[in-house]
């Protein structure tokens, strides 16, 4: 009996901790749905549903053309940070050269420090090269991650010395080695650090509010931001909270379709690392 | 067989081969070995000898400190792996597990660029003579260790590369693999007819496939010579204790008037022994296989001590003597009724015995 009554209470807690995360979310949804004035209830449910709030946002901001934006400098970055970032973490976890573990220090010690810290001297960057209200300044700071080098080089050293050894025998270069022996070997560290540098850039805002002015080249964060305290909403919630469900939406896909790599991912690069 | 048998000659040659790694540890010292083509060579010592090291130098996995080594006349120090024309099988297998088996053999070929066709007859020819040809399509996951390793030496055949080196390929297996893989590597290399060196710290592995066997230690070659005479006539102390199993008995004595005594052990030396020994401390060898309760008798050397134990085998002994708390070993057939605590005498002839010098531990008989 004790048994069943422990698991009872241990579920009870997990589905109030699903809760915790999952109404939010779900009331923010409801939301963009429900007329304006039942929004602000704690029941997702409304009187009725309509796509209302949906066009009347897309009415107001050219969320087409943010989304083609943040699609585009995502999509560049993330292929970016999986080519160099392997590049990165294969040199550190297997090539010997003076300097491996001193560069691999410094690579994990940026990572503790915060963006805000080096948001100004890489503002002055851009200004100088003249970047500003640019792809680049979008797309060109995020094509490293120290995350990634850190995922792929634990990843990386976890694969047999004597694999590498017969590619080499066989006829792979280096970067044979690392392309068509580590990568197929990697499919899940490759998929987590898609997921989560995408979704890193696909929500970052303060970047783009600081590098980017022109409307054209907006990412849909930064739209939908501006959209909400620049007074084009006119206040009106189920507005803000239909462009921020539109934002969030190819994120929920690519997840759901990736899911699976991403557990295992995160599981096995705990084990091995 | 058409496809996998090469007419290539393959000499390997390796010249004051040394090497030091990071932090001055010299794995191997002034190595010099000859092979001749379609010869199997055996590198035996325990872990840690640089055995391996030197098989990973002469594949070009590691750098050569200093000499040279040499392959079919031409010096391959600079030259990478791919081009030194060897294929290498490894103690873990080293099977790509993303190919299946079909893919992980033609992959050497591919990447030379081999035309599809030749590769799918060199894939399919390895298969049939590793019996394969149901496996090809599997990956390596789902295989069992024995077949990872036929696919492995596969991998090495289908290249037809002029050496073949092995790197300990049967540690991985349980006994009864072992010994069936050892058969069948035998036998594949009389029918490639390929030069073949091979790294084990199994001495049976050694004794049982090589035409040369190599003994190392702490990197140092001790001595390059046929499996039978490595087994009747070692150099030094290390490799008389190293080949053979029970290892061989070392017993400290001194000759005097042609009589080796020492810790209850006797033996008369021979006309031959008595004109090459000149030293009169000196350490007595003597294998247990020629330790026998038969060999008693005033002209043949004998041991005297206590039963600690006997090992049964049933088709064989063996006996475990203490003499003055040290332990002799003798190998008897099969039933020999030994009781343990008992007092036993066994003899050997003394033409069985080996000498050794007490500080070079170099043999003092030839």
């Amino acid at each position: 009996m004790s048994g069943k009554f422990g698991k009872l209470i241990l579920y009870l807690v997990l589905i109030a901790a699903a809760c915790t995360f999952l109404y939010p979310f779900v009331w923010m949804l409801a939301g963009t749905l429900k007329p304006e004035a039942e929004i602000m209830t704690f029941s997702p449910l409304g009187s009725r549903y309509s796509l209302d709030s949906y066009k009347l946002m897309i009415s107001k901001i050219p969320i087409f053309r943010s989304l083609f934006n943040s699609l585009l400098v995502s999509i560049i970055s993330t292929v970016c940070v999986l080519f160099l970032c392997s590049m990165t973490g294969f040199a550190l976890a297997r090539l010997k050269f003076k300097g491996r573990s001193a560069i691999f220090a410094v690579i994990l010690f940026t990572m503790v420090l915060p963006f805000q810290l080096t948001l100004i001297p890489l503002y002055v960057l851009m200004v100088k090269l003249g970047w500003v209200d640019t792809y680049a300044a979008l797309i060109v700071p995020y094509t490293m991650s120290p995350f990634a080098i850190l995922l792929f080089r634990q990843f990386f050293m976890a694969i047999p010395e004597e694999l590498i050894d017969a590619a080499r025998i066989d006829g792979l270069s280096d970067m044979g080695i690392l392309f068509r022996l580590f990568w197929p070997l990697s499919k899940p560290a490759l998929i987590t650090v898609g997921i989560v540098h995408f979704m890193g850039i696909w929500n970052e805002a303060l970047w783009p509010l600081i590098v980017v002015r022109k409307e054209e080249i907006m990412t849909m964060p930064q739209m939908v931001t501006l959209f909400a305290v620049s007074g084009q909403a006119e206040a009106q919630i189920g507005l803000q909270l239909a462009a921020a469900a539109v934002m969030i939406l190819p994120i929920i896909i690519v997840y759901l379709f990736l899911q699976r790599y991403f557990i295992e991912s995160m599981a096995t690069s705990g084990l091995k690392g | 067989m058409e496809y996998l048998t090469g007419e290539d000659m393959a000499e390997v040659i390796l010249e004051n081969v040394s090497k030091i790694f990071p932090g001055n540890v010299e794995a191997v010292k002034d190595v010099s070995i000859e092979i001749l083509d379609k010869e199997f060579v055996v590198l035996v010592g325990s872990s840690g000898c640089g055995k391996s090291t030197t098989l990973r130098m002469v594949a070009g996995l590691e750098e050569v400190t200093s000499g040279e080594i040499q392959i079919d006349g031409k010096v391959v120090n600079d030259v990478p792996p791919k081009d030194r024309d060897i294929a290498m099988v490894f103690q873990n297998y080293a099977l790509y597990p993303h190919m299946s088996v079909r893919q992980n053999m033609a992959f050497g070929l591919k990447l030379r660029r081999y035309d599809k066709k030749e590769i799918e007859q060199r894939v399919q020819e390895a298969a049939k003579i590793l019996e394969l040809e149901e496996l090809l399509d599997r990956k390596p996951k789902a295989l069992s260790g024995g077949q990872r390793q036929r696919v492995a030496v596969g991998r090495a055949i289908v290249r037809k590369p002029k050496v073949f080196l092995f790197d300990e390929p049967l540690s991985n297996l349980d006994a009864k693999l072992r010994n069936q893989m050892r058969a069948e590597l035998a036998l594949l290399h009389r029918k490639l007819e390929s030069t073949i060196i091979y790294v084990t710290h199994d001495q049976v592995e050694a004794m049982t496939l090589g035409s040369k066997i190599v003994v190392m230690n702490k990197g140092r070659i001790q001595q390059v010579d046929s499996p039978l005479s490595i087994y009747e006539k070692p150099k030094n102390q290390f490799v008389a204790g190293f080949i053979g199993s029970p290892k061989m008995n070392f017993v400290k004595g001194e000759i005097e008037n042609g009589l080796f005594k020492g810790n209850q052990v006797t033996c008369p030396l021979t006309d031959d022994q008595k004109n090459q020994i000149t030293s009169t401390s000196c350490m007595l060898g003597i294998r247990p296989e020629h330790l026998r309760v038969e060999d008693q008798g005033i002209d043949n050397g004998s041991i005297k001590g206590e039963v600690r134990f006997v090992e049964s085998y049933g088709y064989e002994t063996f006996i475990h003597i203490n003499v003055n708390d040290t332990l002799l070993i003798a190998r008897s057939e099969s039933g020999n009724q030994v009781k343990i605590n008992s007092s036993i005498s066994v003899g050997f002839k003394p033409s069985k015995a080996h000498f050794f010098d007490q500080n070079t531990e170099q043999t003092l008989t030839s």
